[in-house]
């Protein structure tokens, strides 16, 4: 019988803010840069129990010693589900180490991957079965199929010589769109500009990726683009939970990817790749980009040029329907969101 | 009445329940309970009577149970019919 | 009656209220106000809704939602239903006291209504407060509300609230009614609550309010009759009855007059002492 309080520990007080870092630091935890929001058990004014979230994935849980029997974790795991409902997300995920896994699993929460010592697990409405089954729906039989994970933030002439390529090495071709909202590009926008960039090209399949590849969930690192360990553990397990649910839904047997020469964190990722998945019996091929006057063609060359106003040179690098778009009052909206942002980061 | 959208009541901690709604064509009632085993039946029971008294016949209905007993059951059945059944 | 301590138990946790049966505080006041969160309250109701029905004890008690707030009725509707005693009402003014009496006289049931007087306004407006509604039958001081409307700080001595304390309970005596003190909410310093216990005792209050189960020992000790006082309260009635038998009107115990003041408290507190356990005739 605990008489605790439950309190928000505000991340932009910054007397707050470093209590937290205090109080994770003592359990070997550090405070992500990811976290939008967290919450405490105070005991009087003492806090004891803490737990933070970044969009569905719920971590950084630290309960002190002297309160562990009683269960804390149990009510700050349904505080954050009842504030992610009221943001109408209906499921949560825990991403941690290992030894916590059966704790979870206590709390209804149910184990889907595994990479290095960490293990991703969920719970609430919607969950993998779900997506499996929604993906079963477009899947092909006694054809041989291939994929490719793309986030096309926007859809440029260097994705669609890729999937080209691809499609010649496969009969069909499914191209997973990465969902995570966190690109200049938004999801809808995104998915839109492929369907019209490939839309000449037969036997191609556009999937959504949802929470289970390149998510915040699966692989928050990847949209960090930050070196650190963890890079590792985040890559193989979102390569494993592609082995163990993707893949098989959608009857995939070769998996493509441009190569890497500049991202660190993308050339981890197809290092991983190449390791886990030949050990799955999946054929994984790296396609060389393409190159437009001597240079790779990228997204990212797309914004650097919509952020310094050079319009005229974009047709070499995308394609008229992503071109259109970018011009559209639209796409004007969104050139200045990217010249914002890159303002910001003196990179433009 | 009739769940229209996703909604939740309850929690996790010991003596409550934490329970799921979201729209369905029939009714689902899926139930995880720490005593299935001794008190499955009636917590399946006391689940369907309130939601027979409320009038509800189609919604999934995810039930995690951590030791509730009958009028906590019965209280959050209601509350997360109600929550579910609100406009949107 | 509200006796000599009142335990908050938030109405949002089965926990905590399944548990309550088993807390030996006098009045059980399950909380609908601060211990709910917003998005709660329906929840909270339900619960209470249901729990309120099994529990066999007697003084149970709901504080409600102030009257400012939109979930007062549905919080009223709950308590009509469900049989309790008595409803705490908070920040209260003498308007809704007359408001939720005039709601609730409709039920035929003795209840209590119990204003909490958390504001400078309230301490001031006490008289009004208690004699605009029979139902009243005690009075709570919520000393952090207090506080933050005096825009004092309050502190573990508590000389802040010295004045609000001294007002309230001499309204309470003048009206005849319960005063129960604000609660101590530290609640690891056993020490700390004694004193400020035996402090409200000295200065006229009648029980304290409790967060904490833990507190709910010390402060009936600090309350309950002391078997000295009641003994002279029990001789002070035997003379009486002994003096009305013989057709005296006034009669001395002790070389001491007894007049009917006297004679009053002492059967007030013999009261006290039958209800709250002391005495088992």
């Amino acid at each position: 019988m605990m008489f605790l309080k439950l309190m928000d520990i505000r991340l932009d007080v910054k007397t707050q803010r470093e209590m937290l870092k205090g109080f994770l630091a003592e359990f070997g935890l550090l405070l992500d840069e990811d976290v939008e929001e967290s919450i405490g058990l105070y005991d009087g004014k003492e806090l004891v129990a803490v737990c933070c979230r970044s969009g569905k994935v719920l971590k950084g849980f630290a309960v002190r010693n002297s309160y562990r029997e009683h269960n804390l974790t149990s009510s700050l795991v349904s505080e954050m589900i009842r504030r992610l409902f009221d943001k109408r997300i209906y499921k949560s995920f825990v991403f941690t180490r290992q030894k916590y896994k059966e704790k979870f699993e206590s709390l209804g929460y149910r184990f889907i991957g595994q990479g290095g010592s960490a293990v991703l697990l969920e719970t609430g409405l919607n969950g993998v079965d779900e997506y499996i089954a929604r993906l079963k729906e477009q899947r092909s039989e006694g054809t041989v199929n291939g994929s490719i994970i793309m986030n096309c933030n926007p859809f440029t002439l260097g994705h669609r010589y890729l999937i080209k390529q691809a499609k010649s090495m496969c009969e069909v071709l499914f191209i997973i769109i990465v969902e995570e909202d966190s690109s200049l590009f938004p999801f809808s926008v995104r998915k839109q500009l492929i369907i019209e960039g490939i839309k000449d090209i037969p036997d191609i399949k556009v999937v959504d990726g949802g929470d289970y590849t390149i998510s915040s969930a699966t692989f928050p690192g990847y949209f960090f683009k930050k070196e650190n360990d963890r890079i590792y553990s985040e890559a193989a397990l979102d390569v494993n939970l592609f082995i163990k649910y993707t893949a098989p839904a959608l009857n995939i047997s070769k998996r493509f990817a441009g190569s890497e020469p500049f991202d660190y964190v993308t050339s981890v990722y197809n290092n991983v790749m190449r390791e886990n998945l030949v050990k799955s019996g999946i054929e994984f091929i790296e396609i060389e980009r393409l190159k437009s006057d001597d240079r790779y063609i990228s997204a990212t060359e797309v914004r650097k040029k919509i952020c310094a106003g050079d319009f005229n040179s974009l047709h070499k690098l995308v394609p008229e329907s992503t071109l259109n778009f970018i011009m559209s009052p639209e796409g004007e909206k969104i050139s200045e969101k990217i010249i914002h942002k890159y303002r910001l980061l003196g990179e433009c | 009445m009739k769940i229209m959208k996703e909604a939740m009541a309850g929690s996790l901690e010991s003596s409550d329940c934490l329970i799921m709604v979201k729209p369905s064509e029939k009714l689902e009632i899926e139930i995880e309970s720490i005593v299935q085993k001794r008190y499955g039946k009636q917590i399946r029971a006391a689940i369907e009577e309130t939601l027979d008294e409320m009038g509800i016949t189609s919604g999934y209905y995810k039930v995690q149970d951590k030791g509730a007993i009958d009028y906590c059951l019965r209280a959050r059945v209601q509350t997360v019919t109600r929550r579910g059944c609100e406009e949107q | 009656m509200i006796g000599r301590s009142a335990l908050f138990i938030p109405a949002s946790s089965p926990s905590m209220i399944n548990a309550s049966i088993a807390f030996r505080a006098d009045t059980l006041i399950f909380d609908l106000e601060d211990a709910v969160s917003i998005g709660e309250k329906d929840a909270a109701r339900d619960l209470l809704d249901g729990a309120l029905g099994q529990i066999e004890k007697k003084n149970l008690f709901i504080r409600i939602n102030p009257l400012s707030s939109a979930f007062w009725r549905a919080d009223i509707e709950l308590f009509l239903k469900s049989g309790s005693q008595g409803i705490v009402l908070p920040k209260a003014t003498p308007g809704d006291v007359k408001s939720v009496s005039e709601i609730i006289k409709q039920s035929n049931r003795e209840i209590s209504v119990v204003p909490l007087i958390e504001t400078a306004r309230g301490v001031e407006e006490i008289t009004d407060i208690i004699q605009c509604s029979p139902l009243v039958s005690g009075i709570l001081f919520g000393a952090e509300d207090y506080c933050l409307s005096m825009g004092v700080k309050r502190t573990k001595e508590g000389r802040e609230i010295a004045y609000a304390r001294a007002r309230l309970a001499n309204a309470a005596h003048a009206y005849g009614i319960e005063a129960m003190d604000t609660p101590f909410t530290n609640a690891d310093d056993a020490e700390g609550l004694n004193k400020d216990a035996v402090l409200a005792k000295s200065l006229g209050f009648s029980g304290k309010a409790a967060i904490n189960p833990r507190q709910i020992d010390v402060i009936n000790k600090t309350f309950s009759v002391e078997a000295a006082e009641l003994e002279q309260a029990l001789r002070i009635i035997r003379a009486m009855e002994e003096a009305e038998k013989s057709g005296k009107g006034v009669f001395s115990l002790d070389r001491q007059m007894i007049d009917a003041p006297i004679a009053q408290r002492a059967r007030k507190l013999i009261k006290r002492a039958q209800i709250w356990g002391e005495m088992s005739c």
